[in-house]
């Protein structure tokens, strides 16, 4: 049914367990626990990658060499800043919310792990199918919002408050035009299911047939995620670092490693949703085409990042609702008359 | 098996949701108070997720948790006055409130004891969502535009609340 590489490998492993284990429960148990494991392991790994990465890329971009010390083209950063994130003292500013302060980098890192199970990496390679995926996907992404407005409130500071209301503004906007361009492929998917988003692209990518919607997309998840060069939420010239200036060492690390997990996120969204997840010539196994375009898609949010200046808060918010949301209006009406069209012509 | 396992998943986050509502109302922090409502939606979410509401569960996460709460956290925060007072001005009156809430769940537990359900569980439909569009689309497409006008009327409203008198 399903020939994904991922997938044959996972259902040979159960066969091998069957015999040995016996109960079918407890193997499809095992299985369970090794995909959430892979899961974690992804994020974890994409934490290392984009420390140097990202550094190396913004590098690139603005024409400088970028971390080079330690070890073979700088390869050892990554690990040099963990070791100094791990020794780093752990101080808890006085006057702080002390239950709120502590739980907001660890509640902010679980949506973003969460939606790692609804993606599609390749075919049948998926950790929850559900009927409601896209949907789910939304909602879960939305409750990344809290986490950074307690730890902004539990800062005690005013420079944290600030950057938590700025937080909550933005993403709450932004989630309105992101909501209602996404509904397009709904439309044309008649499915909110993942998987069927990616079979529905088998002839033509949703690129081509929604480039407005992509275009919208590609702002909206830049604003979520609270990338340059909207990344009002930390502004380190304005506002120091937003909701994360009490934060030191492993604590701090948490914040970034949510950061980096939302920027593989948004690049493997867009993969999926725009260019056809993992659906590509044959000569390149389906899993290969995923991480290609998934990547090209980071890589792509990284330019845009690195390239413009940062805005300002207000002209970010009246252009997500003056602009954006009635463009995002329009094309659903456009997709809406379309698809009549196209099935009259039919 | 599954039975049991049910059951314990149940117990768990029932424990979650009147743990934090308690909380929501015993809490003598405002803000608190308004964090712990957005872990009990969340309960809420999930147990509708088990009885096989998927979407009704998304629905909560979105819009209570998501949206509802972060407002209530917001509006909570710009209204909130000197550090480490208590905010919660509603918590004089606990004896009252708890009468009343175990006169009303007794009343709850005796009905529920005493009526028998006509209507079994039933089989619930694999696409819910499918059918949910079907209903709010075609058998029911006027209360839905009814809503949707009366939303718009209220979203207005709240813009020219929030503007105030025009300035001359």
């Amino acid at each position: 049914m399903h020939n994904g590489i991922l997938y044959l490998a996972g259902q040979s492993l159960k066969e091998l367990m069957l015999p040995i284990i016996g109960s079918e429960l407890i193997v499809n148990l095992i299985m369970t626990l090794i995909c959430i494991g892979i899961l974690f392991m992804l994020v974890a790994v994409s934490a290392l990658v984009f420390t140097l990465g990202e550094r190396k890329v913004c590098a690139w971009i603005q024409v400088r060499i970028g971390p080079n010390r330690v070890g073979p083209w700088g390869l050892l950063q990554s690990t040099a800043d963990m070791l100094k994130l791990l020794t780093k003292e752990d101080i808890i500013p006085h006057g702080v919310d002390r239950w709120m302060w502590v739980l907001s980098p660890i509640l902010i890192f679980i949506p973003a792990a969460m939606v790692y199970a609804l993606y599609p990496f390749d075919d049948g390679v998926i950790f929850a199918d559900v009927n409601i995926g896209l949907f789910l996907l939304i909602a879960i992404s939305s409750q990344s919002v809290l986490p950074f407005l307690m730890g902004g409130y539990a800062s005690n500071s005013k420079y944290a408050m600030l950057g938590g209301m700025r937080t909550v503004a933005q993403m709450l906007s932004y989630e309105v035009p992101m909501v209602i361009a996404l509904m397009g492929i709904v439309m044309i998917t008649g499915s909110l299911k993942m998987s069927a988003i990616v079979e529905a692209q088998s002839n033509i990518w949703f690129i081509f047939l929604q480039p407005i919607a992509f275009l919208i997309f590609m702002v909206t998840c830049l604003v979520e995620s609270n990338r340059p060069p909207f990344n009002m939420v930390e502004g380190e010239s304005e506002i120091i670092a937003g909701p994360f200036t009490e934060y030191t060492g492993m604590r701090w690390a948490l914040f970034f490693l949510a950061e980096f997990a939302n920027l593989l996120s948004i690049g493997i969204l867009t993969a999926t949703l725009f260019l056809g997840g993992w659906q590509g010539p044959d000569f390149l196994p389906g899993q290969l085409w995923f991480w290609i375009k998934a990547f090209l898609m980071v890589l792509i949010y990284q330019w845009i990042g690195w390239t413009f200046p940062r805005t300002r808060m207000d002209t970010i918010l009246s252009f997500g609702w003056k602009v954006l949301l009635p463009l995002a209006l329009v094309n659903l009406l456009l997709t809406g008359f379309g698809i009549y069209i196209f099935k009259w012509l039919l | 098996m599954s039975e049991l396992a049910s059951l314990v998943v149940f117990c768990l986050l029932a424990v979650v949701i009147l743990g934090t509502a308690l909380g929501v109302v015993l809490s003598n922090n405002l803000v608190h108070s308004a964090l712990l409502m957005t872990a009990c939606f969340i309960g809420v979410g999930i147990m509708y997720i088990t009885l096989e509401a998927d979407f009704l569960g998304a629905v909560e996460f979105m819009t209570y948790s998501g949206g509802v709460a972060v407002l209530i956290v917001m509006g909570v925060m710009l209204t909130h006055k000197g550090e480490g007072v208590p905010s919660n001005p509603f918590n004089g009156r606990k004896i009252w409130a708890a009468a009343l809430s175990g006169t009303f769940i007794a009343v709850m537990g005796l009905v529920s004891t005493f009526v028998t359900s006509s209507s079994q569980g039933g089989f619930v439909s694999e696409d819910t969502v499918g059918d949910l569009a079907d209903m709010m689309l075609n058998s029911y497409i006027l209360p839905f535009e009814i809503a949707a006008v009366l939303l718009l009327a209220a979203l207005l409203g709240a813009i020219i609340l929030a503007k105030g008198d025009e300035e001359s």
